[in-house]
């Protein structure tokens, strides 16, 4: 006989619950849905909200929107995204990392460099992004004292040493750090493995070889930058870098006209004024060029008309170029011709409408020089006028009004402070002002600025001359004598050598 | 005839008085219903009769009786009624007391003829609340006096009625025992762990809408803006409101235990949802829709929709629980029966003891012996400390100063019991460091510990300390958030008079100490030992926060500390001008 299984549990139930459900008040059923259906909701938002986002879903979502917002700029919403996971995850380097370039973005530069230096200490191998960064940080610095260079290639080789994804950044940094300290082989080992991703640094390579005294391969190389720059200009043509990188290539080979023709169509289409600065470096470079082929004496006074001009060329497109109005004034002191040239070309510039204050400079420099207290004078009022941010400005009318006859030291000295507030060790403004001051008869002060000019100054033999003057002054006689003595020195090796 | 007006049932409790004046009863008394009256009427089988003199001098006692303990409840219902008024969360505390005459009054008819209360019970009752009375307000403690007060209302009510009344009047009782003040600053933690669990909440509410957004402390940073919780929920505050309005609803519908626990609980879910919901709303309209809903009208609104959703989520939920098991009516409700309900003899409660109106009568006494036991306030009045603080503006420092630039001046106000102060005035300083903010923030009651402040706010406390400087007590904090974040902080307080203020040690002892030994000096001539006011009412706090990216030196914290001490100095003596 088969066996039925019973279940009189469910039957009970089902009649338990039919009860109770016939025992109820609807109405207070209806009152109760909207605290059920709240329920209900909460409940499901509930456990969203615990699978969706759980602190490993939460982390792996903002590191990705993090990156994204980093590399689209906007490191505001970067920024948070990367504070929110350093909290929950404060020791991971990646996130540091990032947050550190957030807070760059944003502009806490200080906490970026102190979490970065946290990352990469400069004693021991730390996360390999951040040595890279700190690298380039240093090296982006004005000054590259050989201490900062030597930091910069440590953090280099730390970061080479770790897990890095962009390693041909970091060897082509390396590369161009021992080329800028003349280690040529060293700086060819890292070159050579970074150009094949980065083709920019042909143009590196090609000032190696060109210093290895390999010509043909500088040559070569030199030639692969501008087939690179071209091939980029032309899919590219907004692009600066393109453009000036191709003639960066175009002045190593010394095709001057195609580097000039490259810029001006750049200025051209765009109007960029970088390409005025760089127009006006190729005309320069192209007017050293000249000078280093003719070496004749006969062609000398063809070769600087030459040189004039293309000088000329440049102040017309750059004509607040300081490197330029400086160049155009040494050519006021080649006398004859040449100098009359000069002058012409930087008055043209004046009456034209060009001029700036370092046109007014070069120009009262040379009425100086020549002796014209006046003329120069005039000049340099003028160019203090225009351009009184200049401190070389500032310093020579200085040195013009603490030399001229009756000499206004008063105005001297407060013209060359305002340049002093700003730059405090500037060594020819200390210079200057010490010869204020000795004139003034405050001797004391003018040998501590003295002092203070003479390490950038030693080979000057005026400094030398003014400090023995100055200890004279004082009582100090051996001093005084000794710097005499260097001051001859000095004088006589540099006669020698323009023999 | 001498009447006698009690009236027993048979085979019930023991009627007890205790004192001469009243006859004992026993359970062997009979009783016959008298023809066409309700009431029983007991036959003395002992010569226990009262004369009527003696009726009239338990009337008298009784009158006496509540004399005195009107005069030991009202001075506390000023005290108590500060305390809590000071307190935005108890601010419901007057509409609890009307609640309180609801539930009673519906729990009143229908309880029949009351017997009064064990004496031996009310007297335990009494015994432990009038000392604790005394000590209450000896110290001015709140928290103690209103215990006191509850155990005394407990022991009274089950003196008049028993456990009938007791059973009947325990709902109002409970009403009552929510305004007694929680001890130990247990309703402070529970505000500052309510804004965590809300900043918990409301953060896993934006991350589900990926609205991005850091979370330090309280504060919800978002772009552009830091949300801080305490600002964005004042609705924390509704949490005590919602509770309190629950329970007196369900008092007042006689629900039954297991409703009554299971609606609290759902009340205080609600709650915290919809303060949940509202913070993570006030960031994400601010983030979609460069919305400022946190200030002005469209705050209110906004506090005011939540709260008026909750409450309806609240009754909702009633419902449905009531759908759930409509259970009858609960046994703990007191035995109704048909008859009104009536107080026993008076003269036979403990209100006719002649002791209580006696020990009552000292007992308020002694309190009043108290009032004007405070130091005498020779000092400024607080209102014109506070209105040279109000003063305080941007040119009290130089634009340089030693080296810092001042940026920015910000004149802050927030609700009365903000942990950071009713008002604030702040300086930004950049200097070499970091950048520093030095602000005065006022009024505080008394020294006020800033490290809850900055936990709140993200910050970890890594080391503390105390100094005194030439008088002056400063305390400092080293403190570091993540991502190369370091504070430091310093703090120092001075009251209306310019006199700085120290931590107090133990702020009930002290108060207690020196409130005794005032009432010793005045009351018995002893010398006083403390012209020391027992506690500051009026306190000025002025701190210095340095942020950097790395720690401080030992120089750089040494330059903070001077910096800081010529700024109180200066905000000092402006506040006494």
């Amino acid at each position: 006989m088969a066996t039925r299984f019973r279940f009189p549990g469910i039957r009970w139930s089902v009649w338990y619950v039919r009860q109770w459900w016939q025992t109820r008040d609807r109405r207070l059923l209806f009152a109760g849905l909207p605290a059920l259906a709240a329920l209900v909701l909460t409940v499901v938002v509930a456990g969203i909200a615990m699978t969706k986002t759980s602190e490993v879903e939460v982390q792996s979502r903002y590191f990705r929107t993090g990156h994204a917002h980093l590399a689209a700029g906007r490191y505001d919403q970067a920024l948070v995204c990367f504070e929110r996971l350093v909290h929950l995850a404060p020791h991971r380097q990646d996130v540091l990392f990032a947050l550190a370039l957030a807070s760059e973005g944003v502009g806490q530069t200080e906490r970026a460099v102190q979490i970065m230096s946290e990352l990469a200490p400069q004693d021991k191998a730390g996360y390999a992004p951040a040595h890279l960064w700190y690298a380039k940080q240093l090296l982006q610095a004005p000054q590259k004292s050989p201490k900062v260079l030597d930091a910069a290639e440590a953090h280099l080789l730390r970061a080479l040493d770790g897990e890095l994804d962009n390693r041909p950044e970091a060897e082509g940094l390396l590369g161009e750090l021992y080329l800028a300290r003349n280690r040529l082989d060293q700086a060819e080992l890292y070159l050579l493995r970074a150009v094949k991703a980065d083709p920019r640094l042909h143009l590196r390579l090609a000032y190696l070889y060109a210093r290895k005294g390999d010509r043909d391969r500088a040559r070569w190389e030199g030639e692969q930058a501008a087939s690179f720059y071209r091939a980029w200009t032309k899919s590219e043509v907004h692009t600066p870098q393109a453009r000036l990188g191709w003639a960066d290539a175009a002045i190593f080979l010394e095709n001057f006209d195609v580097a000039v023709s490259v810029l001006e169509e750049g200025l051209r289409l765009t109007g960029d004024p970088v390409y005025r600065e760089a127009l006006a470096k190729t005309y320069m470079a192209w007017a050293d060029a000249l000078a280093r082929r003719n070496q004749s004496p006969a062609d000398a006074t063809q070769l600087v008309s030459e040189q004039l001009r293309l000088l000329e060329k440049a102040l017309q497109v750059d004509p607040h170029n300081h490197d330029l109005v400086m160049q155009v004034w040494a050519m006021t002191q080649i006398r004859g011709e040449v100098a009359d040239k000069a002058r012409e070309v930087l008055r043209s510039q004046l009456v034209e409408g060009k001029g700036s204050g370092l046109t007014h400079l070069a120009l009262g420099m040379d009425a100086w020089q020549r002796g014209k207290q006046e003329e120069a004078l005039l000049h340099l009022e003028q160019a203090y006028k225009l351009a009184p941010h200049l401190g070389i400005v500032a310093n020579n009318l200085a040195w013009v009004l603490a030399n001229m006859q009756p000499p206004d030291l008063d105005r001297a000295l407060q013209l060359v402070n305002t340049v002093l507030e700003q730059w405090p060790n500037q060594p020819m403004c200390r210079d200057t002002r010490g010869y204020i001051l000795f004139r003034m008869g405050r001797y004391r002060e003018a040998l501590a600025d003295y002092q203070a000019a003479l390490p950038a100054l030693r080979h000057d033999p005026g400094i030398h001359q003014r400090l023995a003057d100055v200890y004279a002054k004082l009582g100090m006689t051996e001093l005084s004598e000794q710097h005499a003595a260097q001051a001859r020195k000095l004088l006589d090796a540099a006669s020698s050598s323009s023999r | 005839m001498p009447r006698l007006r009690i009236t027993y049932r048979l085979g019930q409790e023991r009627a007890n008085t205790g004192t001469d004046l009243e006859p004992r009863c026993d359970t062997n008394r009979q009783t016959r219903r008298h023809p066409g009256n309700m009431a029983s009427v007991v036959q003395p089988t002992s010569a226990s009769t009262r004369p009527v003199g003696h009726a009239g001098f338990g009337s008298f006692v009784c009158i006496l009786s509540l004399v005195a303990l009107a005069a030991v409840i009202l001075p506390w219902l000023g005290v108590i009624g500060g305390h809590l008024w000071a307190r935005p969360h108890y601010q419901v505390m007057p509409l609890v007391l009307l609640g309180v005459a609801v539930v009673a009054a519906s729990r009143w008819p229908g309880l029949g003829q009351l017997q009064p209360g064990a004496w031996r019970i009310v007297l335990v009752g009494f015994a432990v609340a009038v000392p604790a009375l005394a000590v209450a307000f000896a110290a001015y403690s709140p928290v103690l006096g209103g215990a006191g007060l509850l155990v005394m209302m407990v022991a009274g009510v089950y003196g008049l009625g028993g456990w009938k009344l007791l059973r009947a009047m325990f709902p109002a009782l409970v009403l009552i025992a929510l305004m007694v003040p929680l001890p130990f600053g247990f309703d402070q933690r529970l505000v500052q762990s309510l804004q965590r669990v809300t900043t918990d909440w409301s953060s896993h509410l934006l991350d589900l809408f990926g609205v991005e957004h850091a979370v330090s402390g309280n504060v919800i940073q978002i772009p552009g803006k830091d949300l801080f919780v305490e600002q964005a929920c004042s609705g924390v505050h509704s949490f005590f409101t919602i509770l309190a309005a629950t329970l007196f609803y369900v008092l007042w519908q006689r629900r039954p235990t297991l409703h009554v626990l299971l609606l609290l609980g759902a009340a205080a879910g609600w709650v915290l949802v919809g303060n949940a919901i509202r913070a993570a709303f006030l960031a994400y309209a601010f983030q979609r829709w460069n919305a400022d809903l946190l200030t002005g009208w469209k705050h209110l609104a906004v506090g005011f929709a939540v709260f008026f959703v909750t409450l309806f989520l609240v009754l909702s939920t009633d419902a449905l629980l009531r759908f759930l098991w409509q259970s009858p009516r609960s046994p703990s409700d007191p035995e109704r029966s048909q008859s009104p309900t009536r107080l026993p003899d008076l003269t036979r409660t403990w209100l006719g003891w002649l002791p209580v109106p006696l020990v009552l009568g000292a007992l308020a006494l002694f309190q009043f012996g108290f009032v004007g036991i405070e130091a005498r306030d020779t000092g400024r009045p607080a209102a014109e400390f506070e209105a040279a603080l109000h003063q305080l503006d941007a040119d009290l420092f130089p634009k340089q100063w030693a080296g810092w630039e001042r940026k920015d001046f910000v004149v802050e106000s927030r609700e009365v019991s903000s942990e950071f102060g009713a008002n604030s005035r702040a300086w930004m300083w950049a200097m070499p460091e970091g950048r520093a903010v030095i602000s005065a923030d006022f009024v505080f009651s008394d020294w006020h510990d800033l490290r809850v402040c900055y936990r709140s706010t993200g910050w970890s406390i890594e080391e503390a300390g105390f100094v005194n400087v030439d008088g002056v007590p400063v305390t400092i904090l080293r403190m570091n958030r993540p991502g190369s974040r370091f504070g430091y902080v310093l703090f120092t307080h001075f009251d209306k008079n310019g006199s700085p203020v120290s931590p107090s040690p133990t702020n009930f002892f002290n108060r207690l100490d020196v409130r005794m030994a005032r009432f010793s000096a005045r009351w018995f001539g002893t010398t006083e030992q403390s012209a020391e006011p027992e506690f500051a009412r009026s306190v000025c706090q002025v701190q210095m926060l340095v942020e950097s990216y790395q720690p401080l030196s030992p120089a750089e914290q040494e330059r903070a500390l001077k910096q800081f001490l010529e700024a109180a100095e200066r905000i000092r003596q402006a506040s006494q001008s």
